[in-house]
């Protein structure tokens, strides 16, 4: 798979698990906060309901024991209007009654005269009271009462009033006492008792309902069991939910973005290049150089190739600007310097004396690390400077100072300088001159218009006159048909590189071209 | 022929009803008798047998309907935790209610005489039986062991008990004593008032 494949399915991935896992995260956190604040909502609820029961059943009791301190002689007037007074002033009071043991001797509100008696108390509390749940056995004109007697009283409670929740669509709520159900909405409601329940709020979506049950355990134990349409949990926390889920979309959106600038400047060519340079994908090919007199290969230019993937090869025309541009030509100039000096010693001990040619870029005459390097490695390898020749480029010749005197230094430590691509830049005769060069190549344009008649074909005879009479060696670039060798060789031209001899080769078959052409007997 | 007598009643399924039918037809052997009277002592050998209660119904007609006895149990049981001593252990079995009165009423050494503290304890009782006539009462006192003379003392204890109950107006023929053998007790003197409530077949 090619690098940027890699990079596009990468980014691809990164980016689907990445949306992924912030939906979900979102997703997850939102709805943790909707179950937090339905928690608390329904939390309160209850708290205020077991509360209020609480508060109530301990008024009731207190009511009652005030009932024995009454000085009002028993079944007076007076007696009955204390009675009716605490009735009044608690909605949910049915009737209290005055009794002696099993006797219902007076008493006030809606009971029947002879009163209550459940064969079975479900509470009977240390301090005296005693407690009957709403049953069967309390029922009265079709509702079933919650009884407490204490001391002489008794009083009976319409429960449904002890559990007025806020209107909802649907809600359905149980309230329990002492683990027995006190009360409920509506009252034949079936709901899951609170033990078989976890205390909190659970949201069953398969059944569409939340079930919430919140126990309180300080003077009586309470608990709340509520049931309720997922709807009304939806309508709730519809605005957490809205605006979680648009801060969501941002979140994505950003990560998208950060994932398309990723993927970008990793698909940049300058970034592809300089992971090519740390793996060591650039490498060197060698074109070689004929005399055209003894048709023996006296040199070779090398030519830097970057090889991306399998047998896929990105010529120089596109990846030395793009390594200019990124600053990084250097790095592949003192790449391809190294893998000469290493092929060197294989290639001299078959060809003997020859020269490869290195090209430098403008940055490269900027500074004098190419020419630290180069002696440096050359002496490491115990090579002649002869060995490589330098060749620039005309453009680089337009520039600086400094590039005229690090082409000066490196002629004086023996390097043959060539100008690279002559003909194609804009250097006048009087400014080579200006240089110490030793070569000069002629650009393959001006030799494809060999023969042609083009008005190229003039110009280059010039450029040859003009190299000539600077005292430079020519060597012609790109030379593909024997009528161009022999025009070359009519106007002195003889030396020249191209594909009529070899195309640029890896360094084995470059020795093995050596070899073979170079032999005696060839 | 009981067996004879029994089988429609046996036939109906209303034991409860049938056994308060029984009671109420059987006339109360001594009504009137001295309270401190050996009533109801458990023949040796056969722990916590107790005797069936002479009813106190004719006195003043306070038997319960059977439906009722569980609602007057329950309220006399809640009238007791609110008054009694916090010291006097309140226990319900289905049909009784026993106050245990041991950590609180302890008679001296081999005396059967009952101290003004004691009488204070029992005061609160006393009242509520008062409001509480179908309550039947069964004073018992545990011997300290099987000889006849820890018997007696235990006997004599009950009997103190009951006539200081009675002395305060409970009628004489709602209350008996048991002496439960010392193979019964774990320990100390065991001092336990039960309470249960007479029904009537109704």
């Amino acid at each position: 798979m090619q690098r940027r494949e890699k990079i596009l399915i990468g980014a691809v991935l990164v980016g689907l698990f990445g949306v992924a896992g912030l939906l979900g995260s979102m997703a997850w956190l939102l709805w943790r906060e909707s179950v937090a604040s339905e928690a608390d909502y329904a939390g309160g609820l209850a708290a205020t309901l077991g509360e209020r029961a609480e508060r109530t059943i301990l008024d009731v009791r207190d009511m009652l024991a005030g009932f024995d301190k009454l000085a009002a002689v028993r079944c007076s007037a007076a007696h009955l209007e204390a009675l009716q007074n605490a009735s009044v002033s608690r909605p949910y009071i049915r009737g209290i009654g005055y009794w002696q043991a099993a006797d219902r001797l007076c008493g006030v509100g809606f009971l029947p005269l002879q009163g209550l008696k459940p064969p079975h108390a479900d509470h009977i509390y240390e301090n005296g009271v005693v407690a009957w749940w709403p049953s069967a056995q309390t029922e009265v004109g079709g509702v079933q009462l919650f009884l407490m007697r204490y001391g002489e009283h008794d009083v009976a409670i319409d429960p449904r009033l002890l559990l007025d929740l806020p209107p909802a669509p649907d809600r359905r709520a149980t309230l329990w006492v002492e683990n027995l159900r006190l009360s409920a909405i509506p009252w034949d409601v079936q709901l899951p008792q609170p033990d078989a329940l976890p205390v909190g709020v659970t949201v069953e979506r398969e059944q569409g309902q939340v079930t919430s049950h919140f126990a309180r355990n300080e003077v009586l134990p309470i608990d709340v069991v509520a049931q309720e349409p997922i709807g009304n949990f939806w309508s709730r926390h519809g605005a957490t939910l809205l605006v979680g889920s648009v801060l969501g979309l941002l979140f994505i959106a950003a990560w998208v973005d950060i994932i398309l600038r990723i993927s970008r400047r990793e698909l940049r060519p300058a970034t592809e290049l300089r992971r090519a340079l740390a793996a060591g994908r650039i490498s060197v090919q060698y074109q070689p150089v004929i005399d055209l007199r003894s048709s023996r290969c006296i040199g070779a230019e090398a030519l830097a190739r970057w090889q991306r993937g399998k047998g896929q090869w990105v010529s120089p025309n596109v990846f030395i600007p793009v390594a200019e541009e990124a600053g990084l030509i250097q790095e592949v100039t003192l790449t391809v310097l190294r893998t000469i000096i290493a092929d060197l010693r294989r290639i001299t001990a078959v060809a003997g004396n020859i020269s490869i040619n290195l090209n430098l870029s403008n940055d490269d005459l900027k500074n004098e690390r190419i020419g630290d390097e180069l002696a440096e490695h050359l002496k490491a390898a115990n090579l002649p400077p002869q060995a490589i020749k330098l060749e620039i480029t005309e453009r680089a010749l337009v520039n600086s100072d400094t590039a005229r005197t690090l082409i000066r230094g490196f002629r004086e430590r023996g390097h043959q300088i060539a100008v690279d691509d002559f003909g194609t830049g804009y250097s006048s005769l009087s400014y080579l001159q200006s240089f110490e060069l030793d070569v000069l190549k002629i650009d393959k344009s001006f030799v494809d218009a060999i023969g042609t008649g083009a008005a190229t074909g003039e110009v280059v005879v010039h450029v040859i006159e003009m190299a000539k009479s600077l005292g430079l060696e020519v060597v012609a670039e790109g030379v593909q048909t024997l009528e161009q060798v022999r025009w070359l060789v009519d106007h002195g031209v003889f030396l020249a590189q191209g594909y009529l001899f070899s195309k640029p080769l890896l360094v084995e078959d470059f020795i093995e071209f050596v070899r073979g052409n170079n032999s005696p007997h060839a | 022929m009981p067996s004879l007598r029994l089988l429609p009643c046996i036939a109906a399924g209303l034991l409860v009803a049938c056994a308060a039918h029984k009671t109420s037809r059987t006339p109360a052997p001594i009504a009137e008798a001295k309270p401190a009277a050996p009533t109801a002592a458990t023949p040796p050998g056969k722990p916590h047998a107790e005797k069936r209660h002479p009813s106190a119904a004719a006195e003043k007609n306070t038997a319960l309907p059977a439906r009722e006895v569980g609602y007057y149990l329950d309220v006399l049981q809640g009238r007791l935790q609110q008054r009694l001593d916090s010291g006097v252990i309140i226990g319900r079995q289905h049909d009784s209610i026993v106050l245990d009165f041991s950590r609180r009423l302890s008679f001296m050494p081999d005396s059967a005489q009952l101290d003004d503290v004691d009488r204070d304890l029992l005061q609160p009782l006393m009242k509520i039986l008062e409001e509480y006539r179908a309550a039947l009462v069964s004073v018992r006192v545990s011997a300290d062991d099987d000889a006849v003379a820890a018997r007696k003392l235990a006997q004599q204890r009950a009997a103190v008990i009951a006539r200081a109950l009675a002395e305060a107006g409970v009628a004489a023929a709602r209350v008996v004593i048991v002496v439960p053998t010392a193979a019964a007790r774990d320990g100390g003197t065991h001092v336990e008032i039960a309470l249960s409530a007479e029904t009537r077949g109704d």
